[in-house]
């Protein structure tokens, strides 16, 4: 078991891995999923004692990898980016080189090096030199390196990067088939191949953890939205009207509009909503009602890469926010929300403001998004103070916007753009 | 550690630099010993060794065995592995310094064998002979030492070697240069405070920590003015003096050519040997730190 505790890893000014914490339970793969530079190979080379920490502490089965390196040391096997593999050796010597150097018993170390080679089927390469292997051949000499030793936890930094896709795939079943009797801890910055291996899921982005949680919950979380394009011989004031009416939608932006010469008017919609509902119906028989026709209507689901995207680019932005936060609007907004339960449809109101579609876009996002995660406790307390500071001040003019919250949460449009964002928080704040 | 020791000792030899390293030694030794047999009829043993030293042989060849101890893991990241050993670091760094002597080893065993050789066709001074043979491994002792340091500066083994090469040939004409300058006492405490100064410097760049780098730069130069103010006399010829007194390779010549052993070397040798591992594995360690 393997605890992380409010780690901390500067270079210079930059701050690469900014206060995280979590825990690694034994029997389970975990992945640790970021884009580049979020401080996936910074946190296990401190987590594998490659790397000292600025500040903060990481217990492996209780020894401090800082106080008792060596003791600590003795459960992990790692496999940094780059496999550190002497090239002018063959796997089979470098195998019983690093078995002899972890302090395997001389007598078991021939077993113990077959036993690997055997496992990642580097057999037939095994009195090759290693600078004469493939990528492929490399990592499973490289992985077969960190199970020497037999360690309690193996831990890959980006074990599948530079590898072709069949190579891809032996690697990830050999990675599962590690799972089963030992904890494995794998970074990657591919999203679908973290979902097909791990059980549990770290995402980690500009050093802070953005979601930890086990893999089924974050992904169907990920995937709650669907994406409705339509388009309707109608003009904008009455397909906004329509959209607004109903009940589920997220929200929605007019991406087209147009009239021909005969005076029709043809508008095109982007239409958000859960995806646990379907909408199909409700949207054609609106505007059957009015008897304004259909033309077109495509829905796809948001893709999961997609979401991860802006989940770790997004975020960053609005967690800089928050931590030089002058603008409590937007804060109040976003740390608001945090607490709205895991329904999408509710935590969010419906809005419309073509004015500042885009800026809505990113906030209600960011909203829905952290509504899922889990948090560290302190930043919970931290919102809830911040949560206290903003109902004091704003309590006076809770009332009169009272009205617009109701509007707003019923899919009404808000007109002025500059209080779409405080009226969302009002909304939530009144109920 | 055995097994560290045990793959870099091979490494030495899977690479050929520990056979061209071997090859070289007892090539040049060899040609000083037939040189000095032959034209000079002197069987002595100690000459030849002395000219391996006095032509910079040894300055020029142990850089290329340290070169690559460490520069050349942290090049292929292999480091990381060592890191992430359950081993101390000083172990790790010992190991390959073991290696190294143990490669450098080899052809004195040959050396050994010349007085030998040299003794059915005359007289030999065994005794002289040996010690010098002796005296020469911790000099190379104390040279690899160095050279492992410069090596954990530098990711690349060809800096590494270069800087190597610099600087014991700065250290090999330290004497010259401190006797080139003039004796006079203020050029003495002149020259002690550039010392001072460039040892603060180096601080600096080490530490980042611009308090220590005044201390360690600034506090010497203050007790070196207060003591020129209070006895003058003391700095006539004072740096010259302490360099040639600290100088590694003069002393070696000293020994061979005077025949006397000088203890105090052998233990200059060992001491400059220890103090340079441990900077090397302050030097490895820091690497974890940045």
């Amino acid at each position: 078991m393997i605890e992380v505790k409010n780690l901390t890893k500067r270079y210079g000014n930059t701050l690469a891995v900014d206060n995280i914490s979590f825990t690694i339970e034994t029997g389970k793969i975990y992945g640790l999923l970021g884009p580049n530079g979020a401080g996936k190979s910074t946190t296990m080379n401190i987590i594998t004692g490659c790397l000292a920490a600025t500040s903060g502490e990481v217990l492996i089965n209780g020894y401090s990898i800082f106080d008792e390196p060596v003791e600590a040391k003795k459960y992990i096997g790692y496999l940094p980016e780059q496999p550190p593999l002497y090239t002018d050796m063959t796997p089979a010597e470098y195998l019983y080189f690093v078995a002899e150097a972890k302090g395997v018993r001389a007598d078991e170390i021939p077993r113990a090096v077959e036993e690997v080679m055997e496992e990642t089927g580097i057999t037939d390469v095994a009195d090759r030199l290693i600078k004469n292997l493939s990528k492929g051949y490399r990592q499973r000499v490289g992985i077969a390196q960190a199970m020497l030793g037999s360690p309690e936890v193996i831990i890959l930094d980006e074990p599948t990067v530079g590898l072709d896709p069949q190579q891809i795939i032996e690697i990830r079943e050999l990675i599962k088939s590690l799972g089963r009797d030992r904890t494995v801890i794998l970074s990657s910055h591919i999203l679908p191949e973290v979902s097909a291996i791990c059980d549990d899921i770290i995402i980690i982005s500009h050093g802070k953890i953005v979601a930890n949680g086990p893999m089924r919950e974050i992904s169907s979380s990920l995937k709650s939205e669907t994406i409705m394009d339509i388009t309707v011989k109608a003009t904008k004031d009455e397909v906004t009207s329509v959209l607004s009416s109903i009940s589920g939608i997220t929200r929605f932006e007019i991406t087209e509009t147009s009239t021909d010469a005969s005076g029709v008017s043809t508008t095109s919609a982007k239409v958000h909503y859960p995806t646990d509902i379907d909408l199909r119906e409700t949207v054609t028989f609106a505007f059957s009602d009015i008897r304004r026709a259909v033309i077109s209507m495509t829905v796809e689901e948001s893709s999961l890469e997609d979401i991860f995207l802006q989940l770790t680019s997004d975020k960053a932005a609005a967690f800089d926010d928050t931590a030089n936060s002058d603008n409590g609007d937007n804060d109040n907004v976003s740390q608001e929300n945090i607490f709205g339960s895991n329904d999408v449809s509710e935590s969010s109101g419906s809005s419309f403001a073509t004015s500042n579609a885009d800026d809505e876009l990113e906030d209600t996002d960011d909203a829905d998004d952290e509504s899922i995660y889990s948090y560290n406790p302190e930043d919970y307390l931290a919102t809830q103070d911040k949560l206290a500071d903003y109902v004091d001040a704003d309590e006076d003019s809770l009332d009169d916007d009272d009205n617009n919250d109701n509007n707003d949460r019923n899919g009404k449009s808000v007109n002025a753009s500059d209080n779409t964002n405080d009226d969302n928080a009002h909304g939530k704040e009144t109920k | 550690m055995l097994a560290i020791y045990k793959r870099e000792l091979r490494s030495y030899f899977t690479n050929m630099l520990g056979c061209a390293f071997s090859a070289l030694l007892l090539a040049a030794a060899g040609f000083f010993s037939a040189q000095i047999n032959i034209n000079s009829a002197q069987s002595r043993l100690e000459y030849s060794l002395y000219m391996l030293v006095h032509y910079c042989i040894l300055i020029i060849i142990v850089p290329f065995l340290t070169m690559r101890s460490i520069a050349e893991e942290r090049h292929q990241k292999t480091e990381q592995l060592l890191f992430s050993l359950p081993l101390p670091i000083w172990k790790i760094v010992l190991a390959k310094y073991f290696a190294m002597l143990t490669v450098c080893l080899i052809p004195v065993v040959v050396l050994c064998f010349y007085p030998i050789f040299f003794s059915f066709y005359g007289t030999v001074n065994f005794v002289g002979a040996y010690a010098s043979l002796l005296l020469l491994v911790f000099l190379i002792a104390a040279i690899i030492a160095i050279g492992m340091f410069v090596s954990s500066l530098f990711e690349n083994q060809i800096i590494a070697v270069i800087v190597s090469i610099g600087l014991l040939l700065v250290l090999y004409f330290l004497t010259y240069i401190a006797n080139s300058i003039s004796s006079a006492a203020v050029t003495s405490l002149i020259a002690f405070c550039c010392v001072a100064f460039i040892f603060g410097l180096i601080v600096f760049f080490t530490t980042k920590n611009e308090t220590a780098a005044v201390l360690c730069g600034g506090l010497p130069v203050i007790g070196l003015i207060a003591y020129y103010l209070s006895n003058k006399n003391a700095f006539i010829g004072a740096f010259a003096e302490v360099v040639s007194y600290l100088s590694i390779f003069d002393r070696y010549k000293e020994t061979v050519i005077n025949g006397l052993f000088d203890i105090t070397a052998l233990v200059y040798y060992i001491t400059i040997a220890v103090v340079f591992v441990f900077v090397t594995i302050q030097s490895v360690e820091k690497r974890r730190w940045n």
